[in-house]
C-alpha cells in the first residue's frame, strides 16, 4: 500500500480547474483508462502485470505507450491500463499542472462498493455509476436515482498506484539529472587522467628535444654504432694513459735523494723504474712500494726496480 | 536498460578507457625516460672522451712544452701529423721532472717513453700520439 497525501481529483473529460496544491493524487474516470477482469492461472500480481499487456493490447489504440496494473478481485484479476502521457497532457492543457505534482493515482472502478448504492456526482450533468459492474460516466438525465455522493477525498480507494510519468519533466528525467551530474563527473575524472597521459607524452617530447639539442651539439656521435666505437676508442685509450700518469705520479714518491731513478721505460703493458737506491734505504722504498701497491723488486745491493701494470 | 544507465555506463568505459591509456603513457613514459636518460649519458660521455682524447691543437701545446727546455737539450723534436718524436738530453732533474709533469698533463698517448739517467742528468726519449 502507498501513502495518500496529495489532493485527490477525480479526474474526467469535463474538468476545466482544479483547486490549487502541491500534490495532486488522481482517481481516474474510465474516459482514461481501459480495465478487464479475467481469470488468470496465476498466484502472484508480478505475474498477472506480465500478462495484462497482452491481454488488454486488443482494447488499447496502438499508438500510445501504457502503464499496466493489476489487482485480485476474488477468484479473478482486474487489469488496469492507462496512457501516462494522456493523463499529463490533459492535466497541462484543462488546468496546467505539471506532472511531476501527480502522487498517486486510482482507477473509478476501485469505488464499486460505494457505486452499487449511490452514484457519484462527476459534475453538474454527469455522475459515475456502475453499468455491467463497470463504473461509467453517464448522464444525470439517463439514472433515476435523484441522489448523488459527493466526490470528496473520503471516497479515497484503499489501494493506491504509484503515477507512473512519461513525459521529459517527470521524476525519470530527475533521475537523469543525477545520472548527467554522476557522467559528468566520472568524464571530468576521465579527461584528468588523459590530461595526466598526454602530458607524460609531452614531458617524453621535451626530453627528446634535450637529447637531440646534444646531439646537435655533436652530430658525428648521431648513431649509437658510431658512439660505441669512439667509446670503445677512446675508453682504451683513457685506461692506459690514466694508469701512466698514475704510475708516474707513484714513481715520483719513490724518487729522493737517496733514491734515484735510472732508468724508466715503457716494457710491453708494464711501466719499469729502476731506482739508485742508498743501501740502507732499500726496505723503506720496498714497503712504500708495496703500501702503494707496486711491485719492487731488489736488484743487488743498491738498486731496486719497480713494475706497475698499465691497464 | 535506461538511457541514464547507459549514459553512466557509457562514463564509466570512458573512465576506465581513460585510466587505462594514463597508465600505459605511464608505463612507456618510464621505459623510454630511462632509455633517453641513459641514451643521453652515453653522448654526454663519449663527448668528453672524445674532447678530451681527441684535442686539437695538441701540436702548438707540445711546442710550448719543448721549448721550455734550452735548443741544445732539444737532440729531436718531429712532428708528423699527430704523432711527434722527442729526445732530450741533459735534463737536469728538475727540467725532467717539469717536462714530464707537463707531457702528462696533455692529452698525449704515450707510444714509446725512456728516460735513462747518464752522469748526473737525464735523457728523455718519448713518442706520443693524439
Amino acid at each position: 500500500m502507498l501513502s495518500s497525501n496529495g489532493k485527490l481529483i477525480l479526474l474526467h473529460k469535463g474538468l476545466n480547474s482544479i483547486p490549487k496544491a502541491s500534490k495532486y493524487d488522481l482517481l481516474l474516470s474510465p474516459e482514461f483508462y481501459i480495465s478487464k477482469i479475467e481469470k488468470l492461472p496465476v498466484k502472484y500480481s508480478f505475474q498477472a502485470k506480465k500478462l495484462a499487456p497482452s491481454i488488454l493490447e486488443d482494447s488499447l489504440p496502438t499508438n500510445n505507450i501504457y502503464e499496466y496494473f493489476v489487482k485480485k478481485d476474488a477468484n479473478s484479476w482486474q487489469l488496469f491500463a492507462y496512457s501516462p502521457k494522456e493523463i499529463e497532457e490533459f492535466l497541462k492543457s484543462c488546468c496546467k499542472i505539471d506532472a511531476n505534482k501527480i502522487g498517486n493515482i486510482y482507477f473509478a472502478d476501485q469505488l464499486k462498493d460505494i457505486l452499487v448504492k449511490v452514484p457519484v456526482g462527476v459534475d453538474e450533468k454527469n455522475a459515475l455509476t456502475l453499468i455491467d459492474g463497470k463504473a461509467t460516466i453517464v448522464p444525470r438525465s439517463m439514472l433515476t436515482s435523484q441522489n448523488y455522493a459527493k466526490f470528496t477525498s473520503k471516497l479515497r480507494p484503499k489501494k493506491a498506484f504509484k503515477f507512473h510519468l512519461a513525459s521529459k519533466s517527470s521524476k525519470d528525467s530527475k533521475l537523469d539529472k543525477n545520472s548527467i551530474i554522476v557522467s559528468v563527473l566520472l568524464s571530468l575524472i576521465a579527461i584528468a587522467f588523459i590530461v595526466e597521459g598526454i602530458s607524460y607524452k609531452k614531458a617524453l617530447k621535451q626530453e627528446e628535444e634535450k637529447t637531440a639539442n646534444l646531439l646537435s651539439n655533436n652530430p658525428s656521435l648521431q648513431g649509437k654504432m658510431i658512439r660505441d666505437s669512439i667509446k670503445n676508442k677512446y675508453e682504451k685509450i683513457e685506461k692506459r694513459e690514466r694508469s701512466i700518469r698514475e704510475l708516474l705520479n707513484k714513481y715520483s714518491q719513490l724518487s729522493s735523494k737517496k733514491s734515484v731513478l735510472e732508468k724508466l721505460n715503457i716494457e710491453g703493458n708494464k711501466l719499469v723504474a729502476q731506482f739508485n737506491v742508498e743501501p740502507n734505504e732499500i726496505n723503506h722504498i720496498l714497503s712504500i712500494a708495496k703500501t702503494i701497491n707496486l711491485k719492487a723488486t731488489k736488484l743487488g745491493s743498491n738498486k731496486v726496480q719497480v713494475e706497475g701494470v698499465l691497464k | 536498460m535506461s538511457k541514464s544507465k547507459i549514459l553512466i555506463a557509457l562514463s564509466i568505459l570512458f573512465l576506465i578507457g581513460s585510466v587505462a591509456f594514463d597508465f600505459s603513457q605511464k608505463k612507456s613514459f618510464a621505459n623510454s625516460l630511462q632509455n633517453i636518460k641513459d641514451e643521453r649519458t652515453q653522448i654526454a660521455y663519449v663527448a668528453d672522451l672524445k674532447a678530451l682524447w681527441g684535442a686539437k691543437g695538441m701540436k702548438s701545446k707540445l711546442t710550448r712544452v719543448i721549448n721550455s727546455i734550452p735548443s741544445s737539450k732539444k737532440k729531436n723534436f718531429l712532428v708528423k701529423r699527430n704523432k711527434a718524436e722527442i729526445k732530450l738530453v741533459s735534463l737536469s732533474d728538475r727540467e725532467l721532472n717539469r717536462v714530464l709533469s707537463k707531457l702528462a698533463n696533455l692529452p698525449l698517448e704515450f707510444r714509446k717513453l725512456s728516460v735513462v739517467k747518464s752522469g748526473d742528468n737525464f735523457d728523455l726519449e718519448c713518442t706520443c700520439v693524439w
